[in-house]
C-alpha cells in the first residue's frame, strides 16, 4: 500500500501534555548488587544445580545418620565386610561397622573442615590483604613479600610440617594447619582489590567528610571488594576439603574412631580388590562434594562479575 | 585597617606545595618530583567564588585537594577562618571537616555503589554523630529535596541514577555537614549541557541561601566566567594570573590567559571570524623537574632571555589584578 505522508489520519495520534511530568522519577524497581547477582545465579542451571546439591548434601550429613540404626563407632562381630544390604545399605567395613553412617559421618567432617578453614582464612586474609593495601608503602612491601615466601613453599608440604609440628592429628589441628596455611592467595585478592579501590574518588569523598581510616576500610574497601572475596571464599572450600582427605590418607587426619573421606578411603585402599564398595562410596562423596563446590564457584563468579564470563 | 582586612577572607593560602615523589628503580628511591602545586597563594573571600582555570594536568584539581588536606602539603601554609591548619592532625582536622567539603569531578566514581542513596548522603551525620536515627532520615530526605531528588530515592542505590542526579547527590553529600566552604572540583565537565547549565543555577541557589565560598575548579572558561567573582588561571602548578572575573576576560595580561581566553569558541561566526586565534605552539611540559625560570617561557611568544634565568614573580597591577610574568617588570 502506498504511504501518502500527507494523509495520516489525525485520530491515530493522541495528544499527550508534556507538562507535569517528573523527570527525576526512577521507574526501575530497585535492585541491590546481591538481587541482581542472584538473579544472574538463578540463571545458571548449572550453578543452581550445584548450589542444591550442596544444600542437599549438608543437610543428609547432618539428618542422615540418625535414619540409621547404627553410629560411627560400635564395632559388631558379626557383621565384618558385609557388601550394601537392606540393614547395611553401603555395607561394612572390616571392623563390622556401618559404612552409610560413617561415609555421611565422614561428609560432614569433611565439609565443616572445608567452610571452617575457609571462613579462618576468609578473617586473616581479608584482615591481613586490607591492612597492606590501603597502608601501601613499605608496609605493603614488607608484608607482601612474607606472603611471597609463604607462596613460594608448597601450601601441602607446610600443611604436612605444621600437622607433624602440631602433633596430634586432631580436628581441631586441621582447622589450624589449614586456616593458616590457605589464607594467602586470599590476601593477595583483598590487597589486589584495595589497591585498586583506595584511589577511587568515593574513598576520598568518606575522608573528606571525616571517616577514619578503620570505617574506610569496613564501610568502603571490603563491601566492595566482597564479590571476589566471596568467591575466592567459594573455591578455596573444595581444596580445603580435598588436602583434608589427602592428609587423612597419608595417615596425618582425623584419628579413628573418627572418620573423614580420606581416612575412609585410606582404610577401604587395602582391600579395594576385593571389597570395592567400601573404597567407592567415599570416594564417590569426595566427588560430590568436589564437583558441586567448584561448578557452584564458577556459577557465583559468573553472577557476581559478570564481566568476568568468557 | 590590616586586621579588618584579614577578616575578610576565609581561606588563605601561601606558597602552598604539593610534590609527589617519582619513584624509580629496585630500591625505590625518589630522585625526582613530580611538583603539582608549585609556590600557590592566593586568599578566598568570605561568601566569594574563586574560580580556578587551567589546562589538564596543570595542578587545579591537586590545589583543590591540597586545600582540603585530602593530600598532605609538602610546604606552604592553609589558613582557614585566621587558623593555620595546615599541620593538624586527622582527629583535630575532624571540627574543619564539617566546615569545608568537595564536591567530585566524576559522579560515577564519587558514590559507593554499594551504598544506598540515603547512606551516602547520611554517612556525614553518622560520622560525626550529629543526630539520632529518625532525625537523620528526615534531614537526608530534605536534603535530597534541596538538590532537586525525592525523597524516596533515599533507599535506591548510585547506578539507577543518571549522571546529572548522581552529581545531585553528590551535592547533597556535601551539605550533609552545613559546610561553609566548598570545593566544587570540575563538578560539571562529566555532564551535557543542559544539565550543566541545572546544576551550575542549583550551586548558585545555594550559595544565596546558605552563604556558602566556593572554589570552582573547570576547564569550561565560559561557565567558569558566569559563575566566578575571581578567577585565576595556572599553568604547570603555578598560578599565572588572577583578577576579578569581568577584568580577566576584558583584559588579560598574561600571554597564557590571552592564549587560553582566545580558545573560548563564539556563538556568532561574524565575531568568530573577526576575532584573533593564539594558538600555542609546542606542548606543555612535564611537571616532573620542570627547569628553572617562568614556566610558559618555551611556549610564549613574547619569551625574553630573563624569562629562563628568573622566576617571574607574583605581583599586583593595581585594582587586585595580580600577574606573574616578566612582560610586567
Amino acid at each position: 500500500m502506498d504511504l501518502n505522508l500527507k494523509n495520516i489520519d489525525k485520530e491515530l495520534f493522541e495528544y499527550i501534555p508534556s507538562d507535569n511530568k517528573d523527570l527525576n522519577t526512577v521507574v526501575r524497581p530497585s535492585e541491590t548488587y546481591w538481587q541482581d547477582a542472584w538473579r544472574r545465579l538463578k540463571e545458571n542451571k548449572v550453578a543452581t544445580f550445584s548450589l542444591f546439591a550442596l544444600i542437599l548434601l549438608i543437610l543428609i550429613s547432618i539428618i542422615g545418620p540418625y535414619l540409621s540404626k547404627f553410629d560411627y563407632r560400635t564395632n559388631d562381630i558379626n557383621s565384618l565386610n558385609l557388601s550394601p544390604n537392606s540393614e547395611h545399605w553401603f555395607g561394612t567395613d572390616e571392623l563390622g561397622r556401618d559404612l552409610y553412617v560413617r561415609v555421611l559421618y565422614g561428609m560432614r567432617i569433611s565439609l565443616s573442615v572445608g567452610i571452617v578453614s575457609a571462613l579462618i582464612n576468609f578473617v586473616i586474609g581479608v584482615i591481613y590483604g586490607g591492612i597492606s593495601g590501603y597502608y601501601g608503602g613499605n608496609i605493603d612491601n614488607i608484608m607482601m613479600r612474607f606472603v611471597d615466601v609463604l607462596y613460594s613453599v608448597p601450601t601441602v608440604l607446610y600443611v604436612i610440617l605444621l600437622m607433624v609440628v602440631l602433633g596430634e592429628a586432631s580436628l581441631s589441628n586441621i582447622f589450624i594447619a589449614l586456616g593458616i596455611s590457605y589464607w594467602v592467595g586470599m590476601a593477595r585478592i583483598v590487597r589486589g582489590q584495595v589497591l585498586a579501590l583506595k584511589q577511587q574518588e568515593f574513598v576520598l569523598a568518606a575522608r573528606a567528610l571525616g571517616a577514619k581510616n578503620f570505617r574506610i576500610i569496613l564501610r568502603h574497601l571490603i563491601p566492595n571488594s566482597m564479590g571476589p572475596i566471596i568467591v575466592t571464599l567459594m573455591m578455596s572450600i573444595p581444596s580445603a576439603i580435598f588436602t583434608e582427605a589427602f592428609l587423612s590418607f597419608i595417615g596425618l587426619g582425623v584419628s579413628a574412631p573418627m572418620a573423614s573421606l580420606g581416612v575412609l578411603c585410606n582404610d577401604a585402599i587395602t582391600t579395594y580388590r576385593t571389597y570395592p564398595y567400601q573404597l567407592f562410596f567415599p570416594s564417590l562423596a569426595i566427588c560430590i562434594i568436589m564437583l558441586a563446590f567448584n561448578l557452584f564457584g564458577d556459577g557465583l563468579r559468573d553472577a557476581l562479575d559478570p564481566k568476568m564470563r568468557k | 585597617m590590616m586586621e579588618e582586612k584579614k577578616s575578610q577572607f576565609l581561606i588563605e593560602i601561601k606558597n602552598l606545595k604539593k610534590y609527589f615523589p617519582v619513584k624509580k628503580g629496585i630500591f625505590k628511591t625518589s630522585s625526582s618530583y613530580v611538583k603539582a602545586v608549585d609556590d600557590v597563594s592566593f586568599e578566598i573571600k568570605k561568601g566569594e567564588t574563586l574560580g580556578l582555570v587551567g589546562e589538564s594536568g596543570c595542578g587545579k584539581t591537586t590545589c583543590g585537594r591540597t586545600i582540603l588536606k585530602l593530600y598532605e602539603p609538602t610546604s606552604g601554609k592553609i589558613i582557614y577562618d585566621g587558623k593555620d591548619i595546615t599541620k593538624l592532625s586527622v582527629n583535630q582536622m575532624l571540627s574543619y571537616r564539617r566546615k569545608m567539603q568537595i564536591i567530585f569531578q566524576d559522579p560515577y566514581a564519587s558514590l559507593d555503589a554499594r551504598m544506598t542513596v540515603g547512606d551516602i548522603v547520611g554517612e556525614a551525620i553518622d560520622i560525626h554523630n550529629l543526630m539520632g536515627k529518625k532525625e537523620r532520615n528526615e534531614r537526608v530526605q530534605y536534603l535530597l529535596q534541596r538538590v532537586g531528588l525525592n525523597s524516596e530515592h533515599a533507599n535506591r542505590y548510585p547506578h539507577e541514577f543518571s549522571g546529572g542526579q548522581r552529581q545531585r547527590i553528590g551535592i547533597a553529600r556535601a551539605l550533609a555537614v552545613q559546610p561553609e566552604f566548598i570545593v566544587c572540583d570540575e563538578p560539571i565537565s562529566a555532564l551535557d549541557v543542559s544539565i550543566q547549565a541545572q546544576v551550575v543555577n542549583m550551586l548558585e541557589d545555594l550559595q544565596g541561601d546558605l552563604g556558602l565560598t566556593y572554589l570552582f575548579i573547570a576547564h569550561d572558561l565560559s561557565m567558569v566566567k558566569h559563575i566566578s567573582n575571581r578567577v585565576g588561571v595556572m599553568y604547570l602548578g603555578k598560578l599565572v594570573e588572577l583578577a576579578a572575573s569581568n577584568e580577566l576576560y576584558k583584559n588579560p595580561q598574561h600571554p597564557y590567559t590571552q592564549a587560553l581566553l582566545s580558545a573560548i569558541p563564539v556563538p556568532d561566526p561574524d565575531m568568530a571570524e573577526e576575532r584573533k586565534r593564539i594558538i600555542l605552539e609546542g606542548e606543555i611540559p612535564s611537571p616532573i623537574d620542570p627547569p628553572e625560570g617562568c614556566r610558559f617561557k618555551g611556549r610564549c611568544r613574547f619569551a625574553k632571555p630573563i624569562c629562563s634565568k628568573e622566576n617571574p614573580v607574583f605581583k599586583d597591577l593595581g585594582g587586585e589584578h595580580y600577574v606573574a610574568c616578566h612582560l610586567f617588570d
